[in-house]
Parts: C-alpha cells; sequence; structure tokens
C-alpha cells in the first residue's frame, strides 16, 4: 500500500487536499480514485526470503505476494523472526530490499469531456497507453531478536502523469513483538504490533489491505470503484500511527485489536512523506481521537486445504486537520471469508467481502447529508500452476446512499472533477467492476501481470454518468506491469 | 477513559520492544522460545516446537499433504534425511523450496534433538475417510508385483508400515505425500508400477493404523507365486496344496518379500538379481 500512489488508500487524496480546502476531500477522498493514481503494493519482500532462505511460496499462496500460506501467517504472526539471523556462519546479510514496479495502462476513453468523437484535447490520463515507471520501493526489516522484527517500506511514487516527479515516504511500517508459547498439543501466538495503517496488520487476504489486484497503475485512468468505504479507501501506507494487540490460538482462532491515531511526531517515520503539500502531520489522515479497528477469524485447515471466515470493523472520525474537534465518523463493519488449496502444481485462493458503511456527518465536513451509508462486495478467485502461471477473477461493487457532495466532485478543481475525468452528475457512487487478470512469474522476483477492468455501473449509470455521454465502460482500463524484487 | 486505559499498557509494551530493539537481541534473547535456526544454542526441541511445528503441526501431525507427517516417524529416519537436507544431498524441488533453508545450519544435536522430539510423539495417525478397502493396493504393499520385478513395500517398511531405523515408517502418512515422495525416493522401484497402483499403495498404506487397527497382511496369491516361480532363476517352485495354496512360500524382510523353498535359495536368488 502506498500512501502516495495508491490514491483509493487514501494517500493521494491526502495529498490532493491540500490546497482544496473543502472538507468534502474526507468523502470524495473515498471517492477517488484509486486506482486512479495510484500504484501499490509492494508486499514481496526479499529480505525475509533472504532471511528464512526458502523459496516465495512457503509464504506465499501459490508464490503470489502479497497473498499468504499458513506458514506466511504464521512468519508474520510471530513477528518476522522466524529464521536465520542477520550474521550468521555465511556471513552478515544486509536487511536491505528493492522492489520496482512499471507498466502501461491504457484507458478505452481518454478523454476528458467524455466524447471521443470531437475531443476538446485535454486527456484524463496523460500517461494513457505509455509505459512508465509506477513506484519503487526500499525495504527494511527481518527478525531484530528473538522476539522483535520489523516489516519496512518506504516508496518513491511517481506522480500521475509526469514520469519524472513523484513523492517518496512511508508506505508499510509494521514493527512488531511476539511470543509463541507451545504446550503438549496446543500453541499460542501473541504479539503486538507498531504500523502505520488499519488492515497492515492483518493476516488474510479478503480484507481490503492486501487483496488482488495487488497493483494499481500510477496512471490517473479509473482502475477500482472510485468511491470506497473508509477502510477500504482512506488508508494507505504511511497514514496513521496503529498500536494493535492480537493472538492466535491453535492456528484456529484470531483475534486482534488496535487503536488507530493520527501519527504524532514522535513516530515521524511511520508517515514519513517528502511531500511537503501533505495536509495534517507527515501525510496523515487527520485522525480524531482513539479510531478502534477489531477483527476476529475462525479458520480450519483441512487437507491441502484452508477456510477462515471472519468480521472485521474500523471506527474512523476524520476532521479536517484544524484541531477543532470536528470531525465525521465512519463506521465500517465487515464479514469476510478465505479459501485457500494449496498443493504442486495446482493452487486455488478465493475471497469474499462484505463491508457495511455508515457515515455521520453533522458538521457536513465531507457530505452534504447529515449522514450516509455505503456497502461493498467483493469476490475474487485465483488460480495458479506451478507458482508460475495463474489467473484472476475479481468482482467489486459499491453502492449507496447518494450524496450531492458526490456530484459536486467537478467543483473541486484539483481533485476527481467532471472537467477532467470520469465525472459525476447523480450524485450517487454505485459502481460495479470486473476485473479479470492473468499473470506470469518466470522467477520468483519477477511477475509480468496483465489486468482488465470492465466497469459495469459507475457512479450511478450505465451510461451518461457525467451528463457528457461518458458511459461506465469508457473507464475499462487494460493495464500491463512489471514487478521486480531483489 | 477505555481508550487511555487500553493504551497505556500497550504503549509500554512497545517501550520494552523498542529497547529490545535497540539491543539487538542483547538481553532480549529468548532462547527457550527462539525461532533463530541459525543459533547453536538454541535446542532441537524449541526448533521443533517453533520453527518445524509451522509446517508440520506442533505433534508432528500436519495437515497440508505437502509436507510430511513426522509423529513417531523413525529417529533414525529423521535424522538420516536432515542431515541429508543440510548437506543437500536430498534436492528435491520441495526440498530446496521449503528445506534447505531452515536445515542450513543446524548442528547434529539439534538434529538429534529434533528427531527425538517428533519420534517420540503418538503416531500419526490415519485418516478415517481413507479406510476403506483397497486390495490392489494391500496386495501390492505385501506382495509387489513380481512379474514386473517390483519388491514387496512390506519387505522393508515393515508388515504394519511402521519402518524400522532408516527405514521411515509409511502408516498413517499423507498418501499424496507417499505418492510423492515415492517417485523420487524409491524411483527405480516405482518406475516398473503404473500410476494408478502407486495411489493404490499409497492410500492403502496411509489407511494402515486407522481406528487403532493394523491389518493383518494377506498371503501371496497363488497367481503372483506362480509369476514369481516363472521367472528366471526362482529360488525354488511353489508347490501348491489341494486347494491353491502354496506350501512352500513364505515372507522375510531379508528377502524384500515372499520367497518359496529355502531362505538359503532365497538369499542365492536375490543376490543373482542384484
Amino acid at each position: 500500500m502506498n500512501t502516495h500512489a495508491r490514491a483509493w488508500l487514501g494517500g493521494e487524496p491526502a495529498r490532493r487536499l491540500h490546497g482544496v480546502g473543502s472538507l468534502r476531500v474526507w468523502w470524495l477522498a473515498s471517492a477517488v480514485l484509486a486506482a486512479s493514481l495510484a500504484s501499490t503494493t509492494a508486499q514481496a519482500i526479499p529480505v525475509f526470503a533472504r532471511q528464512v532462505q526458502q523459496n516465495c511460496v512457503a509464504c506465499h499462496v501459490g508464490g503470489q505476494y502479497p497473498e499468504l500460506t499458513p506458514y506466511g501467517r504464521y512468519f508474520k504472526l510471530t513477528g518476522y523472526t522466524q529464521g536465520a539471523g542477520q550474521v550468521t556462519q555465511d556471513g552478515v546479510a544486509l536487511p536491505v530490499a528493492f522492489s520496482l514496479q512499471m507498466g502501461m495502462n491504457h484507458m478505452r476513453n481518454n478523454a476528458a469531456d467524455g466524447n471521443p468523437a470531437a475531443p476538446s484535447g485535454t486527456e484524463i490520463d496523460a500517461r494513457n497507453g505509455r509505459f512508465s515507471p509506477d513506484q519503487a520501493s526500499v525495504y527494511f526489516g527481518g527478525r531484530i531478536s528473538d522476539n522483535v522484527g520489523l516489516f519496512a517500506q518506504y516508496t518513491f511514487a511517481w506522480d500521475k502523469g509526469n514520469n519524472h516527479s513523484g513523492t517518496f515516504g512511508a508506505d508499510n511500517v509494521d514493527l512488531r513483538y511476539a511470543d509463541h508459547l507451545v504446550g503438549p498439543t496446543s500453541d499460542l501466538i501473541w504479539g503486538l504490533s507498531l504500523n502505520n495503517n488499519p488492515g497492515l496488520t492483518d493476516v488474510f487476504n479478503s480484507t481490503p489491505a492486501w487483496s488482488y489486484p495487488f497493483q494499481y497503475s500510477a496512471s490517473g485512468s479509473a482502475t477500482a470503484p472510485p468511491v470506497q468505504t473508509a477502510i477500504e479507501g482512506f488508508y494507505g501506507g504511511g497514514t496513521a500511527r496503529g498500536v494493535n494487540a492480537y493472538f492466535a490460538l491453535d492456528r484456529t482462532y484470531y483475534a486482534e485489536l488496535g487503536i488507530y491515531q493520527k501519527n504524532p511526531n514522535a513516530t515521524k517515520l511511520l508517515t514519513y512523506t517528502s511531500d511537503s503539500g501533505a495536509p495534517g502531520n507527515n501525510g496523515t489522515v487527520p485522525l480524531v481521537g482513539a479510531n478502534p479497528y477489531a477483527r476476529l477469524a475462525y479458520t480450519q485447515e483441512f487437507g491441502p486445504g484452508n477456510l477462515m471466515v471472519g468480521a472485521f470493523g474500523l471506527r474512523s472520525k476524520i476532521g479536517d486537520g484544524s484541531g477543532n474537534g470536528l470531525a465525521t465518523t465512519y463506521t465500517d463493519r465487515g464479514v469476510d471469508a478465505q479459501y485457500q488449496y494449496i498443493s504442486d502444481p495446482h493452487v486455488i485462493s478465493a475471497q469474499l467481502r462484505y463491508i457495511s458503511e455508515k457515515v455521520s456527518d453533522p458538521a457536513n465536513l465531507a457530505l452534504s447529508n447529515p449522514s450516509a451509508s455505503l456497502r461493498s462486495f467483493y469476490a475474487k478467485a485465483m488460480y495458479v500452476f506451478r507458482a508460475k502461471y495463474g489467473a484472476g477473477l475479481a468482482y467489486w461493487s459499491e453502492s449507496g446512499s447518494s450524496d450531492a457532495s458526490l456530484a459536486d466532485a467537478g467543483n473541486n478543481a484539483n481533485f476527481f472533477s467532471c472537467a477532467d475525468a470520469p465525472a459525476c452528475t447523480t450524485g450517487s457512487p454505485t459502481t460495479k467492476v470486473w476485473i479479470p487478470g492473468i499473470f506470469w512469474q518466470p522467477l520468483q522476483n519477477v511477475r509480468l501481470t496483465l489486468y482488465q477492468t470492465y466497469f459495469t455501473q459507475f457512479l450511478g449509470a450505465r451510461r451518461n454518468y457525467d451528463g457528457s455521454g461518458r458511459k461506465a465502460s469508457d473507464n475499462n482500463s487494460t493495464y500491463l506491469y512489471l514487478w521486480m524484487d531483489w | 477513559m477505555i481508550k487511555t486505559v487500553m493504551l497505556i499498557p500497550l504503549a509500554r509494551a512497545f517501550r520494552v520492544a523498542a529497547l529490545c530493539s535497540v539491543a539487538l537481541g542483547a538481553g532480549c534473547a529468548n532462547l527457550e522460545r527462539s525461532r533463530d535456526w541459525s543459533d547453536e544454542h538454541v535446542s532441537g526441541e524449541v526448533l521443533a516446537q517453533q520453527v518445524c511445528s509451522t509446517c508440520h503441526g506442533v505433534t508432528g501431525q500436519s495437515v497440508n499433504p505437502l509436507f510430511p507427517k513426522l509423529a513417531g516417524q523413525q529417529k533414525a529416519y529423521i535424522q538420516g534425511q536432515l542431515e541429508a537436507i543440510r548437506g543437500r544431498d536430498r534436492n528435491s524441488e520441495r526440498t530446496r523450496q521449503f528445506m534447505w533453508g531452515p536445515a542450513r545450519f543446524l548442528t547434529n544435536q539439534q538434529i538429534e534433538q529434533v528427531a527425538t522430539y517428533f519420534s517420540s510423539q503418538p503416531e500419526m495417525g490415519a485418516e478415517l475417510g481413507s479406510t476403506e478397502a483397497n486390495e490392489r493396493g494391500k496386495t501390492l504393499y505385501y506382495q509387489g508385483l513380481p512379474s514386473a520385478g517390483v519388491e514387496s513395500c512390506a519387505s522393508c517398511h515393515g508388515d504394519a508400515a511402521q519402518g524400522d531405523d532408516v527405514v521411515p515408517r509409511l502408516a498413517g502418512q499423507h498418501p499424496a505425500y507417499l505418492e510423492s515422495r515415492a517417485r523420487i525416493a524409491m524411483a527405480r522401484n516405482v518406475a516398473r508400477l503404473s500410476d494408478a497402483d502407486i495411489a493404490s499403495i499409497s492410500a492403502y498404506v496411509a489407511s494402515i493404523g486407522a481406528g487403532g487397527v493394523t491389518p493383518a497382511r494377506i498371503a501371496p496369491s497363488v497367481e503372483a507365486l506362480v509369476r514369481l516361480a516363472d521367472r528366471p532363476d526362482p529360488p525354488a517352485p511353489p508347490v501348491f496344496d489341494a486347494n491353491g495354496n502354496a506350501q512352500n512360500c513364505r515372507y522375510s524382510v531379508w528377502t524384500y518379500g515372499w520367497y518359496c523353498g529355502s531362505f538359503f535359495d532365497a538369499i542365492v536368488y536375490h543376490l543373482k538379481r542384484q
């Protein structure tokens, strides 16, 4: 998750909010876009591979990072401490790694005025159809002591439409203390995490932070629902400070509680950004007070398969950064499920997620109405053969109450506006998209992926959702990218 | 107020964690529950519980057939395999992917302790669902396939597939694991078996011990014995009684299976076959 790159997880909206001045941005933020600008999640971390000297398939389902196998979940829950130390008889292993994601995104209709027949000359995505870098990351991590481990990713994300500038900052940071108690017939893992965005700590891939598709283009086109729930859309890497406690009993029961706050200067590295224009402090989401996050899961293994059913929740009180105490409250409640079939050479991974969000905005900071609701449904299945070839398909829908703030998006000149992008006139958040993809992984640290988005509905309509004749399908995008790790 | 109460202990814990981080383990070592497999001071038992258990289970009863059950496995076998993996003599793709790393720095003492830990666990249990009759697998396990020169599995792995010393226990193991492993470790023998036969044997062996029942081995069929007798230099022709049962044939682990005639004949027979 890259704050600066992955707009729909919050980072990009946060940056753009600055200067807009409108408090509606936090609703719009979710609104935006996702995908649009962003790139994403670099979860593969070669530092860990070097620590355990195992193949990616040990921790990642079919070698497809970031999806975790039961072993990968155990590795994360035990604080990244399993494996060899940095200093062994083989020498000293530097706990540093790098990754680069680059590719080409092509949106079907790139004309900003929605009229491909008579284009105004203004493009939604200046990089449409051109190969360009999306993001580069540096990782630090691994075991620090027998109980303490770190996963830290800092990312340079190229700006939308510009191959020569971007922002460097904290992406994912997760410092853990963990212990594993083993009895004659059962075991208990417990731990604490200091991290920088809700969902980062989760070990399942049905929650938003680590779910398919794993990479979004840094281009300006829409490659995901533009309006998302807070837990899906507001937080990217480096957007808050979270302190979490968790336990896993007998690899069956998992529970986690966390508190997320606006990051203070004392832990500035959690949310560091080189973007001086970022709002709040250090580019964080302007959270007000302590915001609780909870996660429960029941998982069971049977043969090569394992099943998880769970629930999660997050309450986000988001202000305007002025410190006046006013805030919009987003209450997200979700249920999810995951099934994995891990064998050789066949691997299947499927996830389901449903999130219900209630928004309360008495001060109309983000909404025109005092309240709103949003429902998100996500389903995905993926097949991998020999950890080299694979295909996935996801369906993602967002629907909920209409609000004039969405239709007003175009009034925010620096935002995702009707003037320069897929726009909105209905004020409806409802969007439905199919995301098929195929990938080839010739080496375990090199992955070539081709995604396609098919929007059947966009911001409330199938056709003419912006009043200028633009269709939902005009946002359909093809994204080819290469992901490399060292 | 509740939030404040929750945050205080968490913050304190993190202060401790941060101090540990700074100390880079100095004074924070936890040898009783370490997952550092390059630390010779961590006992094999701790590694078994903290590391091996990740895939093989705390009691050695792994769930995913990608990973073998180790519960009640022969100690010498576990020890030998770990040494072979550490020395990279065992180098199947799966071994390279999963095991070369963890075994890389193990000391002889740690290996011995890991082997002791798992071999002393209650024996791996067969799946209840795999106890259906599998006569083909049973026949092949106890008789082999003489016509194809395939030895009996039981001759080495035992009547109850319990293994012996460096010969691994097979009873209760994952059938899928047995299949994949047989193609590597027993390649010469199973190369003359069909995929269906390998699957049958694996399924049968995996079911041994289900419900606490150890099946009685079966006698060689007349047909099998006749085929055996027809092969070049048989130890001795079977002598059948009125019911068609061979009277002069018996089973021995020393001869890798069934033989007819005297024991001396059988030894000579097998030596010639080598």
